[in-house]
């Protein structure tokens, strides 16, 4: 360490940074006693389950978990919701698909009947046999 | 933080309560000091002690694993600190730095004196005062630093020898007279 840095070590130390005011303490405090109850918090913060579930099944966290990490959360957060929306979106899109392109081609519903499962004996196999049966049924049906 | 017993279920509120209100008496003014010169900025510096606090009273049981109430707080600050920066929460207001300090000794108080101080202070990046203020008022060793900061030795020494460096030159200009007589001598 140089004389410079005595010094200015010297200079610093006549002060300290300044204290908090006591309306911190306050509003530190404060949170614990106010703390409401609100449906979401369940979602939001499933205590519950370390708190309940997780012990019946056998499981303990070793250790206490660390403060946040530094990287932006809710862009993960962002992420999954955008992810989670656009797979109801699909699903909802392929049921539509799927229902339209069966009444534009005149589809119905088909029954396993006796001459379903003498189509499926012809054709043979376990897996499939069935469905193609049905997809049959359905073909000379509209036809 | 011991654990509370069963028979005092009704009275875990209270518990918490009284627990986190001991840990705010114990270590709340050293963090807001430490968020304080990281920030330079009070209502800033009090955010992240909050925060921090609020991460603690939200672990209720879970935080009697904790190895060290004092290090997981000071974690949670310094995290709330360098996350309020990186999205640009906090800008430093170099006319409140006389703010920043507060005398040691009352009778040699000179507020210009003061002031000038808190701004070169002020004018530091964020990782030079965190190292100043481990240095010069926790009186840590550059090892306890680098191991504090995750860094290497080597770069809490350079932080260091910047901060110091800038001090020097900042405080010159303002017309300390101890800096600037040596610097002449």
């Amino acid at each position: 360490m140089t004389e410079n840095d005595d010094q200015v070590e010297r200079m610093l130390r006549r002060y300290r940074p300044a204290g908090p005011s006591p309306q911190l303490r306050v509003r530190v405090l404060a949170p614990s006693r106010l703390r409401a109850f609100v449906p979401w918090r369940l979602c939001a913060r499933p205590s519950w389950l370390r708190r309940f579930v997780a012990p019946s099944l056998g499981f303990r966290s070793a250790a206490a978990p660390r403060p946040a990490p530094l990287w932006p959360l809710w862009a993960y957060r962002g992420a999954v919701a955008a992810m989670l929306a656009l797979a109801l979106c699909l699903n909802w899109a392929a049921n539509s698909i799927a229902a339209s392109t069966a009444a534009r081609i005149g589809v119905g519903p088909a029954q396993w009947t006796p001459e379903a499962e003498r189509i499926a004996a012809q054709i043979g196999g376990e897996a499939g046999r069935q469905y193609i049966a049905l997809c049959l049924m359905g073909s000379s049906g509209r036809s | 933080m011991s654990e509370p017993a069963q028979g005092d279920r009704g009275n875990t509120g209270d518990d918490a309560g009284r627990r986190l209100a001991a840990a705010y008496d114990a270590h709340g003014a050293s963090l807001y000091r430490l968020a304080l010169m990281i920030l330079a900025d009070r209502s800033a510096a009090e955010d992240a002690v909050q925060q921090a606090f609020a991460k603690l009273a939200g672990m209720d049981d879970r935080a009697a694993h904790l190895a060290s109430i004092h290090g997981y707080l000071r974690s949670a600050v310094r995290n709330e600190c360098y996350r309020m920066l990186a999205r640009g929460r906090v800008r430093v207001r170099h006319e409140l730095a006389a703010s920043l300090l507060e005398t040691v000794d009352p009778d040699t108080d000179l507020a210009e004196h003061r002031e000038a101080v808190g701004r070169a202070l002020s004018r530091l990046p964020p990782e030079q005062r965190e190292v100043v203020h481990m240095k010069v008022y926790e009186q840590m060793t550059f090892h306890q630093i680098a191991e504090e900061l995750k860094v290497s030795i080597n770069t809490a020494a350079s932080r260091w020898r910047y901060a110091v460096e800038k001090l020097r030159v900042a405080l010159a200009a303002y017309g300390c007279d101890e800096v600037h007589d040596d610097r002449e001598r």
